[in-house]
């Protein structure tokens, strides 16, 4: 039996922990009052091209690093993956939500367990060096909890397909059982993005999605907003 | 062809000027300055090819000195032709203690089946100001060339005293990832990015509505405008037409340019007095 992690990645990645996922739309919000996602088809198509043009080469790459890092003691190149990840984020609503997610996160599990790097962290975050990334604090923990790395992306992945599946119930708004037949057939998708994850190259981190960045960036000038970003 | 072209730009007498140049062809650069009472400089890189062909490799340094103002501009819109290897440029920009440069090149076109990968970083020391656009068009578009290059990267780092603040990583693959997917290009031919940052002291946020207020003209565009995590902002947009998304660059631009925030942060006695004024 190999799977005394499974409470630990369960507890991670559990979409209704505290941390505010669920106030943020990462664009969602943007794309549905302009019409362009206005149907299960549409929410389908959103939600792919998330995950596997954004997320893979952005959020998910980074838990990885993380993880590798962490796996390394390396607390240098930890507050370096964070600061590359506030320079990477340009739409200023979406860095903040990953600093926001990032921070609670890592004070839920602080309180609760004690390691080293964590803390070390935890200073360079206080001392401004860092800023408190989600993805970072994710891959972080996933490590330190003795979570496969493979386990903690495709948890990582599931964990983001439920918050916008969720989202585009609230606000297209679709019905509960198309969210979940949505979310049925993003499985395999899960499977593979986490599988390309682990072999994607490090030039290739970060690439940006203009999109889905363009859209973040209108949520800024809303006249009406549900979600935080 | 390897090609190179290094520039250091000087100041002295209350004047930046070109200190040094050094280039290969097909590379020329021209001293541009229109009034003499301008103590910036400008300078038009010329070449005397239209574009990169295979196995190009372009190898460009620019250094500012302390307090040089330098605007650098192009002289006509970068080809990238049909290639087999593909082609590279390499930019590295150094900024000095109180020095600006501002950089609004045309648009890049990428033709059928090249292939093309950049990578530009930019070192800002403390009292910069760096302007600096990209414009990606899908091709020959006019001749149906809609999408046809194999592969385009561009990667765009700039360091503040050797600590990353942004990273912009360009990739555009059209065969495997098709750009009409939202997220991507959504149905649009160009894109562009902005950036403006400042290491000064004051605020880049003023620059916001205005900015906003002056893309907002454009028609038949998406863009989006949004504070950096340090001083500055990024501006993305999509559209149809290289010259319409160089023109509005430009706009922006010239709205940042002549009313330099650092002249006006280095007299703190000028920026406090209305400050003073209202609180009496």
């Amino acid at each position: 039996m190999g799977s005394h992690y499974l409470s630990s990645l369960l507890h991670l990645s559990d979409p209704t922990l505290p941390i505010g996922g669920f106030s943020h739309s990462n664009g969602l919000e943007s794309y549905v009052q302009q019409g362009t996602v206005h149907d299960a088809v549409s929410a389908d198509n959103f939600i792919r091209s998330m995950l596997r043009n954004n997320i893979k080469y952005n959020d998910a790459a980074f838990v990885r690093l993380a993880y590798e890092a962490a796996a390394c003691q390396d607390v240098a190149e930890i507050i370096q993956l964070d600061q590359e990840c506030t320079a990477l984020k340009s739409p200023k609503e979406i860095r903040q939500a990953s600093i926001k997610l990032g921070v609670r996160l890592l004070k839920i599990f602080n309180r609760q367990t004690e390691h080293q790097l964590v803390q070390h962290y935890d200073t360079a975050i206080f001392e401004k060096e860092a800023a408190g990334h989600y993805c970072i604090a994710f891959g972080l923990y996933a490590f330190l909890m003795d979570i496969p790395a493979k386990e903690a992306l495709l948890a990582f992945y599931y964990n983001a397909a439920v918050g916008m599946v969720t989202n585009c119930v609230k606000l297209i708004p679709l019905g509960q059982l198309d969210g979940q037949a949505i979310l049925f057939r993003l499985h395999p998708l899960l499977q593979q993005l986490t599988e390309e994850t682990l072999e994607l190259k490090r030039e290739l981190v970060g690439v940006c999605n203009i999109g889905f960045d363009i859209h973040c960036m209108q949520h800024e000038h809303l006249y009406s907003r549900l979600y935080m970003s | 062809m390897i090609s190179q072209l290094t520039i250091i730009a000087g100041f002295r007498e209350e004047k930046s000027y070109l200190k040094d140049a050094y280039f290969t062809r097909p590379f020329r650069l021209a001293n541009v300055g229109q009034y003499k009472t301008d103590e910036a400089l400008y300078l038009m890189v010329m070449s005397s090819s239209p574009g990169l062909l295979d196995k190009d490799q372009y190898d460009i340094s620019i250094k500012l000195e302390v307090s040089t103002r330098l605007q650098l501009q192009s002289q006509a819109y970068q080809r990238l032709y049909n290639m087999q290897t593909g082609a590279t440029q390499k930019m590295m920009i150094a900024l000095e203690a109180g020095s600006s440069f501002s950089y609004v090149p045309h648009p890049v076109v990428p033709h059928q089946n090249s292939k093309f990968k950049g990578h530009t970083v930019i070192y800002l020391q403390q009292n910069c100001e760096l302007l600096l656009s990209e414009i990606i068009t899908c091709g020959r578009k006019h001749s149906g060339e809609i999408f046809r290059f194999t592969s385009f990267q561009n990667l765009t780092e700039i360091y503040y005293e050797q600590k990353l603040v942004f990273k912009d990583n360009v990739l555009l693959q059209p065969q495997q990832a098709p750009p009409g997917t939202i997220g991507q290009w959504e149905g649009y031919t160009h894109q562009g990015t902005l950036v403006y940052l400042n290491t000064g002291e004051r605020p880049a946020q003023v620059y916001l509505d205005k900015v906003q207020q002056l893309v907002k003209e454009e028609n038949g565009v998406s863009f989006g405008l949004s504070e950096m995590a340090v001083n500055g902002f990024v501006l993305r947009i999509l559209g149809n037409g290289g010259e319409q998304l160089f023109n509005c660059f430009k706009r922006v631009q010239e709205a940042l340019w002549p009313n330099n925030l650092l002249l006006k942060a280095n007299g703190p006695a000028k920026s406090k007095a209305p400050l003073l004024i209202q609180q009496v």
